[in-house]
C-alpha cells in the first residue's frame, strides 16, 4: 500500500487531535492507508492524557495569551504549540510496513528521520533515549507513541520558531531547556521548508514515495464524532 | 487472602472491540467474585473511589500507551490485541503461568 502524505490542514488543536485519533482508528480497521501528517496548532497547551492541569499549566497565563488548553490521547507531559511548531504524525501498522515493532526501537528508528531533517537544514543534533532530540543539550524535538490494537501512532514536535516567552509563561513545570531550529541555524527558516525537509527525510527512512491525499469519508466522520464526544469537551480537556 | 487485581485499559471512547474485551473479562471472572477485583480504565483517569493507587503495570501500560492492555497484579499480560478466553482465565487464575508482555523496552 502506498503511503499517504496528508494535506489536511486546520490550526484548530481540538479538531487536529480528533483527526489524528480518527486516522489511527481507521488505520486499525484498514479503512485508510499508512499516513504521514505534518501539521500545526494555533497557540495551545497540549496536556498528556493523565497530566494534572493544576501542576503543569498556568491557566491564567493561558487566558491572558489566548492559549487554548487541550488534552491528547497519549500520555506524557504538557507541551506548548503555536504556529512556530511543526507536529508530525506517522500512522501505520508496523508489522506490515516493515517498521520495528518494539517501543524503544521505534523511537530510535523514527529519530533518524528527525535527525536527517535537522542535518539537511544544517543543524547538528543528537538522539537522547528514550524519545528526545537535542541540539547542544537543549530539546528541539520530542517523540511519543500510542498503540491502538495493531496500529501505531508515532508523533512528535519540532520547534522551528516557537514563541518561547509564552511557552515559559504558560507551562509551570518545564523539565528541559528548549531551543528553536531558527536559533540553532541563525537563519530564518520557513515552516514550509522544514515541512518539506521532514517529508523528504521520512520518505527516505520508509523507503517510499508519498502520495499526497486528503482524509477519506470515514476519517471525517470519525474525527467529527471524536471531536463531539471527547476533544471539544471540558470534562476531557480540563 | 488478598484479591487478584485485574485491570483493563481500553480506549476512550471505547470501541466495540474494547467492550468485547471487558465482556470477556467479566465472563472470565464471573465465578471468582470473592477472589478477583476488576478495574476498567478508560477516560482520562480519576481513580475509582475504591482504588487507592495506580498499579505499577497500569503506569507502565499508560506510559507506553498500549490500548488495550490487561494487567494482572501489576504485570501487563496482554496488550495490543484481545486474548483468547482460555489464556485470559489462565492469567487470572495463575498469573505466573503466563509471561508478561514483551514490547521491547530493553
Amino acid at each position: 500500500m502506498k503511503w499517504r502524505l496528508l494535506t489536511h490542514a486546520t490550526y484548530d488543536p481540538k479538531l487536529n487531535l480528533a483527526t489524528e485519533e480518527a486516522i489511527l482508528r481507521s488505520r486499525h480497521e484498514n479503512l485508510c492507508p499508512d499516513t504521514l501528517w505534518i501539521w500545526q496548532n494555533r497557540r495551545s497547551v497540549v496536556l498528556g492524557r493523565f497530566c494534572d492541569i493544576k501542576s503543569e499549566v498556568n491557566v491564567e497565563a493561558c487566558m491572558r495569551n489566548g492559549v487554548e488548553i487541550v488534552r491528547r490521547t497519549s500520555g506524557g507531559g504538557a507541551v506548548y504549540h503555536d504556529l512556530g511548531n511543526l507536529n508530525f504524525s506517522m500512522i501505520t501498522k508496523p508489522q506490515s510496513a516493515g517498521i520495528p515493532n518494539s517501543v524503544l526501537a521505534i523511537y530510535k528508528w523514527s529519530s533518524e528521520a528527525v535527525l536527517g531533517t535537522l542535518q539537511n537544514l544544517g543543524v547538528g543534533a543528537e538522539f537522547k533515549k528514550p524519545n528526545s532530540l537535542l541540539v547542544n543539550g537543549k530539546k528541539v524535538s520530542g517523540l511519543a507513541q500510542y498503540w491502538f490494537y495493531d496500529a501505531l501512532l508515532l508523533h512528535g514536535t519540532l520547534m522551528v520558531d516557537v514563541d518561547v516567552r509564552i511557552m515559559y509563561e504558560v507551562l509551570s513545570n518545564l523539565k528541559n531547556e528548549v531551543v528553536n531550529i531558527s536559533l540553532a541555524t541563525h537563519k530564518h527558516l520557513t515552516i514550509d521548508e522544514v515541512r518539506q525537509a521532514l517529508a523528504t527525510s521520512f520518505s527516505k527512512i520508509l523507503g517510499t514515495k508519498f502520495q499526497s491525499g486528503n482524509l477519506v469519508h470515514n476519517e471525517f466522520v470519525k474525527a467529527k464524532e471524536l471531536y463531539d464526544v471527547k476533544y471539544s469537551r471540558d470534562d476531557w480537556n480540563l | 487472602m488478598e484479591k487478584t487485581l485485574v485491570e483493563v485499559y481500553v480506549a476512550y471512547p471505547p470501541t466495540s472491540k474494547c467492550r468485547e474485551l471487558v465482556r470477556l473479562i467479566n465472563e472470565a471472572t464471573a465465578d471468582l467474585q470473592d477472589r478477583v477485583k476488576v478495574v476498567v480504565w478508560s477516560g482520562k483517569t480519576a481513580l475509582p473511589p475504591d482504588v487507592k493507587e495506580i498499579s505499577r503495570g497500569f503506569k507502565w501500560a499508560i506510559k507506553l500507551h498500549i490500548t488495550p492492555a490487561v494487567i494482572v497484579n501489576g504485570d501487563v499480560k496482554f496488550g495490543r490485541s484481545i486474548p483468547q478466553p482460555s489464556e485470559l482465565r489462565k492469567a487470572i487464575l495463575d498469573p505466573s503461568s503466563v509471561p508478561n508482555l514483551d514490547v521491547g523496552l530493553e
